[in-house]
């Protein structure tokens, strides 16, 4: 194998290796934790979800009544 | 010298770092394993299920001449701009359906386009290999004249986004890298190296502080980097086929992904796994796109068998299904206040329900 080659190789495998040990240094949380917080956010917010709740007003639903007359 | 130079550190070799790999990730399963305590149907058993859901077709957008392949929505609400394989890039009005300006591109399968944030921008390119901005504006009739290359990769152009400002535009490529550019000098700010496929798919986290994005692609990887290092933070395996679509949730701490293995998944970053696969044994076509409602509570697929099929995304089982076009939903994506969805599709048109 042409010394480049190799070189370029092994540049690659240690950004690979490094890559792996930054994501396995990583600070991880319990499922039961962060699956709470994913639905406390649905929770707050789906009132105002315009397609859970629809809204009176909304731009793209033909208005029931005439507006010429 | 040269034999200094030669020298390679006994650690520092290819089979002693791919050791040190796959020891790295056994130890990362093992860690991931320990934390995951509870399943996601279980943790949201207590919570009411959607009724009533209903959605209708309300405006439908025909000008393409081809398979429409991607779309996005300006900030204004009202705004939607697509791309097409017959070469051309199309600015609608929404509300009216009138199409406001048209842009020919040097190639045919124009695959990704983007509004920027001001809505004064938009941004296209494919087979070109080229990301192409342009300015919109309704006094300006011609704005192909003003046209701006900025991007350029080695191979197609599969998707852009700009960042948070009109200033900075990320694009995902075939070339399997992705590259944050500086939209007024068109040079290269980062590149960022790491999938082993074709990158189809990119999305800017949400959050505030978020300076991460996620990709998506061939190599069945969606990978979550931070954009001010060129860094991977992490990488996301489960998918049995290609990554087609990614999209944050809105929070931010997670993510949806649409795959050719007929299912589309939920990963968690701070938990570092998958929540939540979205699937059924009656639905066997590849997913195209992905998008969330505004509160994250529903998760709207475009597939290949022609439909749309809304998802609750905590419960995991599917609401409803859209029977939205006459071929494959290639694109999709929820107006900015969440009151719309608009879907593309190879049957040439998009149309958006609300």
């Amino acid at each position: 194998m042409p010394f480049t080659q190799k070189s370029e190789q092994v540049i690659k495998k240690k950004n690979e290796r490094d890559a792996l040990d930054r994501h396995y240094r990583m600070n991880r949380q319990k499922v039961s934790v962060t699956l709470k917080d994913m639905i406390n956010f649905c929770r707050q917010h789906q009132m105002e979800d315009p397609l859970i709740f629809p809204v009176r007003e909304n731009p793209f639903k033909e208005k029931k009544t005439c507006q010429i007359l | 010298m040269a034999t200094e130079v030669l020298k390679v550190e006994p650690q520092d070799s290819i089979e002693a770092l791919q050791r040190e790999a796959e020891e790295l990730k056994k130890r990362l399963e093992e860690e991931k394993a320990k934390l995951k305590d509870v399943e996601m149907c279980k943790a949201a058993s207590k919570i009411d299920p959607i009724t009533n859901f209903s959605m209708k077709q309300r405006r439908h957008l025909k000008g393409h001449q081809g398979k429409v392949l991607c779309m996005d929505w300006s900030t204004d609400k009202k705004h939607i701009v697509s791309s097409s394989q017959d070469g051309k890039m199309l600015v609608w009005d929404a509300f009216s359906t009138n199409k406001e300006h048209a842009v020919t591109m040097p190639t045919t399968w124009v695959m990704a386009c983007a509004y920027g944030p001001s809505g004064t921008k938009v941004a296209c390119g494919g087979l070109d290999n080229k990301c192409t901005i342009y300015p919109v504006s309704l006094d300006d009739t011609d704005i192909s004249s003003r046209k701006k290359a900025v991007a350029t990769h080695t191979s197609y152009l599969s998707c852009c986004t700009f960042t948070c400002s009109d200033h900075q535009i990320l694009t995902g490529s075939g070339d399997s890298t992705c590259a944050l550019w500086d939209v007024e000098s068109g040079q290269l700010i980062q590149s960022f190296h790491g999938h082993a496929g074709d990158v189809m798919s990119i999305d800017l986290s949400p959050s505030e502080t978020g300076n991460l994005f996620v990709s998506g692609g061939c190599d069945r990887t969606a990978m979550v980097w931070d954009m001010r290092y060129g860094e991977c933070v992490q990488v996301f395996e489960g998918h049995e086929s290609d990554i087609n679509n990614v999209r944050f949730y809105p929070s931010g701490d997670a993510f949806a992904t649409g795959s050719d293995d007929a299912t589309c998944r939920l990963f968690d970053l701070r938990a570092d796994r998958e929540a939540n696969c979205y699937k059924m044994e009656s639905i066997i076509f590849g997913c195209n796109s992905v998008d969330f409602s505004i509160s994250g509570r529903l998760l709207f697929g475009g597939y290949n068998d022609h439909t749309v099929n809304v998802w609750d995304v905590l419960k995991g089982n599917r609401v409803t299904k859209l029977y939205a076009h006459e071929n494959r939903v290639s694109c999709l994506g929820i107006s900015p206040d969440g009151t719309a969805l608009c879907t593309g599709s190879w049957d040439n048109t998009l149309k958006i329900w609300a």
